[in-house]
């Protein structure tokens, strides 16, 4: 159980002069102390959507390993992670990536892989079927798709074959801020209702953008990690399509885990659509695939 | 083991510890945000258990800035010692400034925001009302910067004239990131806040190595972004808990008791 901080304890931690702050008044007392309606009172299980190692983070130097990336979820309490290389967009090698991907999981048991597809159209990659079933074989939770950093278009002409597999098998479909527009998810989401599209990095000034496209869309799921930090924005999209189109995320390694973790824990939405945020929705997609 | 830490991950109540959040605003702005009321903003700090706001009016960035002072009195009166208001100014005439200056600090604002985007330097000759005042009456400035150089000049410059007001630089950031802690070395009334959309991994961690956990406040830029998001960064980084508590709160505490009565 944490411990009870008293004022005293507080102001000597703070190395604040009880003197000076008794001359500089800022008004009411302090909020109450007792636990606020409806405020969570266990942990809530956390299922991190959106994460990676490895790779290549802009201005950091470090390359962060599985081991770390593990790590942190132990000391943050983040039960599982669907993983792919980060940065998302900073990765040329789809295949190394996929497999760096797999060895990862495979030691491992709480990551789920979340690796790259694409059109096989052009006979150096296998042809989509095959790629889907491949990676529903080896237990991906998701995949990646990246046209503006592989090349190719989500017109129906170049992509079809790709996500009409990954729809049969109900495959989610991890879409980030960059590598697939908002436009283009609202047109696949149109045109392939039975696929779920999760919707990542989006940032706290896009939500007259984000609202009609998930009111618009059953099928399209929001991240709320890292950058979307909109106020109230938890309860906002709860209040208006629903605690299931949630799903928990943080951004490591280029964000702070812990951020996106109190942006759901204090949000003002009851433990049940926590639990579902937190960790139920990803897990019930996951479900879903066909294996 | 962090007792904070546990308490952010339970969505606990930070109670009893007095926390203020040194860079908030009120007011519409472009992009949708969906609760634009102090009460949602005092709502959001019971749950957090954030004691006090330091807040300025969204025409930081406009011109208006007459009308959001008088918004933001009418929110520090709803709500007196939750929401402290920082005036704003718009530099178009000295003698203009030097008379909002005194109007809002005679209603009992405790410190000033200025922004850049205006287009007019820091340094700027109109601005001079609000440094004198600041200087005078031991007052915290908070300045927009976003990890450019002749932000960090001017603020600098300020600092320097003007050692008795408490200078804030804004959106510690991983762009320039040097450039924070450079000021903040250099010059003993600057601090850096800690605000940041993306909260940058380690970046917390980092800062309290280059200046020191005393040398940092915490602020949410609440309702621009999410306050529990931003405390976040606080609560989970790799520091002792006193550093945070003194990020969150002494820090904050201190600055504010500088003030001449």
């Amino acid at each position: 159980m944490p411990m009870e901080v008293d004022r005293r304890q507080f102001l000597q931690l703070a190395g604040a002069n009880a003197a000076a702050l008794a001359l500089g008044p800022i008004g009411a007392a302090a909020p109450g102390t007792s636990e606020k309606a409806g405020q969570t009172q266990t942990d809530i299980e956390l299922f991190d959507v959106q994460c990676g190692f490895g790779g290549m983070t802009p201005v950091d130097p470090k390359v962060v390993s599985v081991e770390e990336l593990v790590t942190e979820m132990a000391r943050l309490r983040i039960g599982a992670a669907l993983v792919h290389t980060a940065t998302e967009d900073h990765e040329n090698d789809a295949p190394a990536a996929n497999e760096a991907i797999n060895a990862a999981c495979k030691s491992n048991p709480s990551l789920v892989r979340c690796p790259i597809v694409m059109p096989g159209n052009c006979g150096d990659l296998r042809n989509e079927k095959e790629q889907v079933a491949a990676h529903v074989k080896q237990g991906c939770g998701a995949v990646i798709v990246r046209p503006s950093v592989d090349y190719w278009t989500t017109a129906r002409w170049a992509c079809d074959a790709l996500f009409g597999a990954l729809q049969e098998r109900r495959v989610p479909v991890y879409c980030r801020e960059g590598l697939v527009s908002l436009d283009q998810v609202g047109d696949l989401a149109g045109r392939y209702p039975s696929l779920p599209l999760i919707i990542t990095k989006r940032h706290y000034r896009m939500l007259r953008m984000l609202l009609p496209l998930m009111k618009t869309f059953p099928n399209v799921y929001l991240a709320i990690g890292s950058d979307y930090t909109a106020h109230r924005g938890i309860e906002h999209f709860v209040a208006t399509v629903g605690a299931k189109r949630l799903l928990f995320g943080t951004g490591f390694p280029e964000a702070e885990s812990m951020s996106a973790v109190t942006q759901l824990m204090y949000a003002e939405i009851s433990d049940e659509q926590k639990r579902l945020i937190g960790a139920g929705n990803l897990k019930r997609l996951i479900a879903e695939i066909k294996r | 083991m962090s007792e904070l830490l546990d308490y952010g991950r339970a969505g606990r109540t930070l109670a009893l510890t007095d926390i203020i959040d040194m860079h908030a605003h009120f007011g519409n702005w472009s992009w949708h945000i969906p609760d634009t009321t102090a009460a949602g903003l005092v709502a959001v700090m019971d749950r957090v258990g954030v004691r006090s706001m330091l807040c300025s009016h969204m025409q930081c960035m406009g011109a208006d800035c007459a009308r959001g002072n008088r918004e933001v009195l009418a929110v520090m009166r709803a709500f007196p010692g939750r929401i402290l208001g920082y005036l704003i100014v718009w530099p178009w005439s000295e003698a203009a400034v030097k008379a909002e200056v005194a109007r809002c600090l005679d209603a009992g604002f405790v410190g000033a925001k200025l922004h850049d985007l205006s287009g007019f330097p820091y340094t700027h000759p109109s601005y001079t009302p609000v440094y004198e005042a600041a200087n005078d009456r031991r007052l915290p400035i908070l300045f927009h910067t976003f990890g450019q150089d002749h932000q960090f000049a001017q603020v600098g410059e300020i600092a320097r004239r003007y050692p008795d007001a408490t200078i804030l630089v804004a959106h510690l950031r991983t762009m320039n990131e040097a450039a924070y802690y450079r000021i903040a070395r250099e010059h003993p009334n600057v601090f850096v806040d800690t605000v940041g959309s993306g909260a940058a991994r380690g970046l917390v961690e980092r800062a309290v190595a280059a200046i020191g956990a005393d040398k940092i406040v915490w602020g949410s830029d609440a309702y621009c972004y999410g306050l529990p998001q931003q405390i976040g960064k606080v609560l989970g980084a790799k520091i002792s808990d006193e550093d945070k508590v003194k990020i969150l709160s002494g820090n904050a505490q201190r600055i504010l008791a500088r003030r001449a009565r």
